[in-house]
Formats: structure tokens, sequence, C-alpha cells
């Protein structure tokens, strides 16, 4: 469900699998303990091997972003599925955190 | 014209369970893996509200999903029977959130009205909502 590893100031987040309201409180606990617990400068979440997201992810997402800005540490999103890219696109979210490759 | 009847409890595990439900309903269909994708992805965030707001997160009361196919059109009903929507108009518009606390994103309908070719919402204080949401498998 949650990978993660730090490589030269960039702290990578890998989610896999389906992310609703069911998965979304103990992955909420487990993503803010990595990022209490590790020294980076950018945080990069890679969407690549979700198979299924609702909104419940875009407001898990909006979240780390707040916290991460009020810490002035920098969120990318990275390679979203399909399907979570058009969740992601309707939420408007890409307007404030960008999507890389 | 062919059709189903669902009935969960209203809790979290129940939300997966649905959606995998209504999309095999409609694979029988053979609609693109989009369209599939879409239905998922509504229906979770129909019964996710169902969940979370009509029993005040209590998972006491049931959530009764009818589906049916007419003509290649899924029409799906997400019913609850709990306490109901104040006002329908501000629970639709985007970002909206009862729950500002709990890192809602407040999209919700805003997704189930873009994923779907049509959403109606019915509401009845103290008696429940009733969700109606229309997609061609095609």
């Amino acid at each position: 469900m949650l990978e993660h590893k730090l490589f030269r100031g960039s702290l990578y987040l890998k989610l896999t699998g389906e992310l609703d309201h069911a998965v979304a409180p103990p992955l909420k606990s487990r993503i803010d303990a990595i990022l209490n617990s590790n020294a980076y400068e950018r945080v990069i979440i890679d969407m690549s091997g979700l198979s299924f997201m609702d909104s419940t992810g875009v407001g898990l997402i909006m979240g780390r972003y707040k916290l991460l800005k009020s810490k002035n540490k920098l969120l990318s999103i990275r390679a979203p599925s399909p399907q979570a890219d058009k969740v992601l696109q309707v939420s408007g979210i890409y307007t404030i955190i960008p999507k890389i490759q | 014209m062919d059709k189903m009847t669902l009935i969960v409890k209203a809790e979290a595990s129940n939300e997966s369970f649905a959606r995998t439900v209504i999309a095999a309903f409609a694979a029988r269909e053979n609609p693109t893996v989009n369209i599939i994708s879409d239905i998922k992805t509504a229906i979770s965030e129909a019964v996710t509200n169902a969940v979370i707001h009509a029993y005040n997160g209590n998972n006491c009361g049931e959530i009764c999903i009818k589906a049916s196919i007419e003509d290649r059109i899924l029409k799906v009903e997400v019913t609850d029977y709990g306490k109901g929507i104040v006002d329908i108009i501000e629970a639709m518009s985007d970002f909206y959130t009862t729950l500002p606390g709990e890192e809602r994103s407040g999209l919700g309908f805003t997704i189930m009205g873009s994923f779907m070719d049509s959403l109606d919402v019915k509401s009845v204080l103290g008696e429940g909502t009733t969700v109606s949401m229309t997609k061609r498998l095609t």
C-alpha cells in the first residue's frame, strides 16, 4: 500500500492498490509518520500503482499539501494511473500541485 | 430490462464491494474500460457519502443500491435511510463539506456529476437520501 525512499533530498512515497475512505485513515497516519521522521526538501507521491482512487484521495493529498506548505516543502504527484488522473483533473488539484512523469 | 438490488450495511468496507458489484453488473454490456472506471468512481462517491453522512458514521444503517440496464443505459439508485440533506444545492456545490476537520475534499457530487451522464439527488430530512445516476454503456 505504501513504500517510501529518500534520495538526494527527495522523499518518494509510492501508493499502490485502492485508495478510498476505508483505507485512508491508517494510510494518512503512516504517511504523516514518514513525513515527520525524515529530512527532505521535496516530496513526490508516486500514484502509478493505484488501481483505484476516489475523492477521498484528493482530500488526503490536499491535507499533505497543506502540511508540507506550512514547512516550506514542495509536493509533486507522479504518474497517476488514468482513473486517478481523471479524479485529480476534475478536482482541479493540478492548479496547485504539479504532475510530473 | 435487467435489474439487481444490493443491500449492505453502511460501513466503509462495503464501499469497495458495492462499486465492484455495480461495475460487474455493467460489464455484461461490454462497455469500455474507461466507462467501467467512471461507474466505479461515481458509485464509490455515492456509497461513501451514505457511509460517512447518513448515519453520522455509525455503522447501524443500511444502504440499498438498485441498478438496471435498458437499451444499454445503466441506471443506479443509491438510497440510505439516514438523516437526509438539509440543503441539496449547497451539498452539491464544489468543495462543500460538513466535515472540514476530516480532510474530506467536498467533491463527491462534483465527481458523480462529471463521471456519469446524469445525476439527481432527492432527500427528505429524517428519512434519507436517494442519489440517481445514469451512464450510457457504449
